[in-house]
């Protein structure tokens, strides 16, 4: 069970969707003034910031952090220390945001949480434990039940060795097992079969239902949808925030502008959270927020590119003239130059794109990361998927690993979605079916991109105790097969599905 | 007087040699399912053959003409990959449902006790097949795939009971009475029993021409309808003093349990009446093996008499007889020297080292084609299903131990067995091959008669051996 349960979901749902219905008949917009919207975009995100204050018993915290050998960790304990030592401004010490909002709903489950929440997270908690001690066994376990893969293996791998008759007998048999609409196996062998087809037969054209094919309407309630039942972008998107909260928090008294590079594939979902939590610092918001999108409308990855007609940045925009945050989008294209000013603190935030960029001969991955480095931002965020990573593998190996990412999608949207073939959920695994079909490699692993990360002249920055314990209390939302994993001196926070790695944030100077 | 046997066809020393030369042309035609050509061609090869077989029948899908076609481009560019525009085809006419089915049990065989076992896997195919097919469906195909896929079911559900194999174990071996009568339709509707008795019948005859006492030592007596056409050749050729006795020795095998030893005393009991009836001197004998390896003394023999040993392999596999079990017999027979060896077993390609794909795709060639052949009738339904229902979970079970364990069933080939451990090729008679083919002219045209070496004869069904016999004697024998 989970917290979400004091109030139906749907509910929430439904007046979030209002909001969406509304801004879209919305011109131009100004007028766009109604604190119950606000709210609404993500009250997950306020519900959170309870949560923290709940769970930020500094006494307890100095405990738990002396506790632990680990010498890394050791350094990010001294390290958050010395914050509040010299007296920045830390982000725990806010009052609940809640409070300053005047809204009958946020009131009300206000009231409800501190009794329920307290025992929920416990007994969640525990239950976590008990899972991650036979992690091993439930990884072959996961193997075991994985079929869909033990088809479409092989039959990449009888493509690469050219053993047409083989080929032709997975096919077959793929045929008959293929579902767009089972469980998700038979999604997997649907949209794998589909993508072996196409990969042999120029001409074979597979039914694809994607972002860029998509309604707004129905883009934008999909997308609330997803957040609302898998953390796949939620993490990620929160951990991001909760960063670039951290990061100013750790810049000179003197108000700056906030710049942020969004190189990203939220579509705008992450911010309104960001700019609420940006009213709620005692010091109030930046001056001027400046979100520079960069949009790549040819790029073949899943999740990137969103309907032509979808544009969020006035919607956006109304929301943050509602908190008094003036706020900037521009969208560049990106190979435009990206302008920044000494007046700003300038942050990137790559998530899910920077993959897309092919690393065979030139490594141009590494190329941009070094380009970023030298527009000298004072944070980078970096998400990315994690697996296996290794290079230069032939299609057989490299269609293996992206199906392993498919699968994990599934099988999340498969616990996630309640209805077994809701518009929603097509539309998100259709657009996640696109890796299939890219070209780039979607699961390098984390340590090839530290060290890419590295020799661009990055260094990694912990995840203050703010961001770890908001990730955490994020998931307790979704289904418990979820899990973050926190490494490295909390440099890196990893997102896990039954045990195995889906994604990684981590953050860097 | 009334007995089983009444319409056994007497077909002995037929005068007939218009018949006798046209077969001996097609003889190494076939040798091209050869063990060494690559897989992926084999299997192909396999599949198409599979269906063509299907063509000749009336209930095909009629897509067959079309397959074909698409084999001819397909041999004719073997290294080729011009898959895609099969691929393509394929999308667009659709599968025959046969040859979707051929797809999914090697598909499922693979996942349940190839290399590869994945048992989530082969749970979702053979619910997938189980969806498919009924034992009662219309075509040859469907019916055959529903067995095949129940027996790979059974092997999927009772995983540790592979290593005894035999489906004696399991709960739905059929009434013994059903048996008997299904085997006997088996007979009147292919060739595939009776031939193996016959020519093994005939070679006998021709063996012990000129003997007084002959002694049958028969390693898998069944039913013992093998015996009473000899008994009548015997009477018909010698009448009054120069009669031949006949003593048939039967083996049972302890590890077969009581039913197996009362069917040999029922085999008993019938074949002396008959012999009485046709006042065939005759006695009978049951030897139990206790173990799998045979002792020779344990034989009654007598001074002066010539041994013959009757192997019948072939017969649907009731009865539990591992190869070393009859390693161990032949081995052991040989000390007897025995004046002929007859040896029928069916061509499945369960030897040597072919892999496991292989022996499967085999036995479902192999299977396929007794179906095709089989001959209509009302009682066929009830033969698939008492007769070849557990005969196919029994070669199921040999392969997925075979799978396992390669030393099992290590023997490359029983004919070769033989040549290599001191016995000697008998020659097969014009007067044999020339019988063997009357006999098959009683049945479906397709069948033919093929001439293996100078002392082998095949039984095969449009192109595919089913099953061959071979005569053999021991080194020192006299001739």
């Amino acid at each position: 069970m989970s917290l979400e349960e004091t109030e139906p979901p749907s509910q929430t749902l439904d007046n979030v969707l209002s909001w969406f219905d509304d801004s879209i008949s919305l011109t131009p917009l100004p007028g766009f003034n109604d604190s119950d919207l606000l709210n609404e975009f993500d009250w997950s995100q306020t519900w959170e910031w309870d949560q923290q204050t709940q769970t930020q018993d500094p006494g307890c915290d100095v405990l738990h952090s002396y506790s632990q050998e680990d010498l890394n960790a050791y350094m990010a304990c001294e390290a958050s220390n010395l914050e509040v030592v010299t007296g920045v401004p830390e982000i725990d010490s806010v009052p609940p945001p809640v409070v300053q909002i005047p809204n009958d709903q946020s009131k009300k489950r206000n009231r409800d949480e501190p009794i329920d929440g307290q025992v929920v997270k416990r007994s969640a908690r525990s239950k976590k434990k008990a899972d991650k001690s036979s992690e091993v066994s439930r990884k072959d376990v996961n193997k075991e039940e994985r079929w869909a893969e033990q088809l479409l293996n092989p039959c990449a791998l009888a493509i690469t060795a050219r053993n047409s008759s083989r080929v032709q007998h997975y096919i077959c048999v793929l045929s008959e097992l293929a579902s767009s609409s089972g469980d998700a196996n038979h999604r997997l062998a649907y949209f794998g079969l589909s993508a072996l087809k196409k990969h042999i037969s120029s001409s074979f054209v597979s039914p694809s239902v994607t972002f860029a094919s998509a309604e707004v309407k129905m883009f934008q309630k999909t997308l609330l949808k997803f957040y609302e039942v898998s953390p796949w972008f939620a993490l990620p998107n929160n951990m991001a925030n909760s960063a670039i909260l951290q990061i100013l928090s750790q810049e000179p008294g003197d108000k700056k502008d906030l710049h942020i590079l969004d190189i990203g594939v939220s579509h705008g979902m992450q911010w309104p959270t960001l700019l609420e939590a940006l009213c709620c610092r005692p010091e109030g918001p930046p001056l001027g927020v400046r979100i520079t999108v960069v949009s790549d409308l040819t790029a073949d990855i899943p999740f990137s590119v969103g309907p032509p007609s979808y544009n969020y940045a006035s919607q956006l925009i109304g929301f943050a003239r509602s908190l008094n945050i003036s706020l900037q989008i521009n969208v560049i294209d990106k190979s435009q130059l990206i302008d920044t000013s000494p007046h700003e603190t300038f942050i990137v935030c790559a998530q899910f794109r920077l993959y897309q960029l092919k690393n065979s001969v030139l490594d141009e991955r590494s190329e941009a990361l070094k380009a970023l480095r030298s527009l000298n931002p004072k944070g980078v965020v970096l998400c990315e998927h994690n697996g296996e990573g290794s290079s230069n593998v032939d299609f057989a190996a490299l269609f293996s690993r992206k199906l392993d990412y498919l699968w994990k999608f599934l099988d999340s949207t498969s616990y996630g979605f309640k209805e077994e073939n809701s518009e929603e959920r097509k539309l998100m695994e259709g657009e996640a079916t696109k890796v299939l079909m890219s070209s780039g490699d979607t699961n390098e692993g984390k340590e090839i991109w530290y060290e890419r990360m590295r020799k661009a002249g990055f260094s990694a920055e912990a995840f203050g105790e703010d961001a770890i314990d908001g990730a955490k209390s994020l998931l307790r939302k979704y289904d418990n097969n979820w899990e973050i994993k926190m490494e490295d001196g909390d440099t890196f926070a990893g997102l896990l599905w039954k045990g195995e790695e889906v994604s990684f944030c981590s953050l860097w100077k | 007087m009334n007995h089983p046997y009444d319409d056994f066809p007497n077909l002995f020393f037929s005068n007939n040699t218009a018949t006798a030369t046209s077969t001996s042309s097609c003889v190494e035609q076939h040798d091209g399912i050869s063990l060494d050509m690559d897989w992926d061609i084999d299997f192909h090869d396999l599949i198409e053959s599979m269906m063509s077989d299907k063509g000749a029948t009336t209930e095909s899908p009629p897509m067959l003409s079309y397959h074909h076609g698409q084999e001819g481009i397909f041999n004719s560019s073997p290294t080729g990959f011009s898959m895609a525009d099969e691929l393509d085809d394929d999308v667009e006419t659709g599968e025959s449902k046969g040859l979707k089915l051929v797809h999914l049990l090697v598909a499922a065989a693979e996942a349940s006790i190839g290399a590869n076992k994945s048992r989530e896997l082969s749970r979702v195919l053979l619910a997938k097949l189980k969806d498919m097919t009924s034992p009662n469906d219309q075509t040859n195909m469907e019916r055959l795939a529903a067995h095949f896929t129940n027996g790979l079911s059974k092997l999927h559900k009772g995983a540790n009971v592979q290593r005894q194999y035999g489906p004696h174990q399991h709960p739905d071996v059929h009434d013994q009475v059903d048996v008997i009568l299904a085997f006997q339709m088996l007979q009147n509707m292919s060739p595939y029993i009776n031939f193996g008795y016959l020519t093994a019948t005939q070679a006998i005859l021709e063996a012990v021409k000129y003997e007084r006492r002959i002694h049958i030592v028969d390693n898998n007596i069944t039913d013992g309808v093998q015996w009473p056409s000899l008994m009548q050749a015997l009477v018909s050729k010698n009448r009054g003093l120069s009669a031949q006795h006949l003593r048939i020795t039967a083996l049972s095998r302890a590890t077969n349990g009581k039913k197996s030893v009362a069917a040999v005393q029922e085999a008993g009991r019938r074949l002396t009446a008959f012999a009485e009836s046709i006042g065939q001197p005759f006695s009978y004998h049951h030897c139990r093996m206790d173990s799998d390896t045979f002792n020779p003394s344990s034989l009654k023999l007598v001074r002066g008499e010539a041994v013959v040993i009757n192997c019948m392999l072939h017969l649907p596999q009731f009865s539990n007889q591992p190869p070393n079990s009859i390693i161990s017999f032949l081995s052991e027979a040989k000390t007897l020297n025995p004046k002929l060896v007859t040896l029928v077993h069916e061509e499945v390609g369960l030897v040597g080292n072919q892999g496991f794909l292989y022996r499967f795709m085999d036995l479902l060639h192999q299977f396929s084609a007794i179906f095709d052949s089989l001959e209509a009738g009302p009682a066929r339904g009830f033969v698939e299903r008492v007769i070849f229902g557990p005969w196919i979970l029994g070669w199921l079970a040999r392969v997925a131990i075979s799978a396992d364990d390669a030393e099992v069933e290590s023997v490359a080939s029983w004919p070769m067995w033989l040549a290599t451990n001191g016995f000697k090729p008998v020659e097969v008679s014009f007067a044999n091959r020339c019988q063997a083919k009357l006999f098959l002219s009683l049945f479906n045209d397709g069948y033919e008669v093929e001439e293996l070496g100078q002392n082998g004869l095949v039984l095969g069904w449009k192109s595919r051996r089913l099953v061959s016999a071979s005569f053999w004697a021991s080194c020192e024998s006299s001739e």
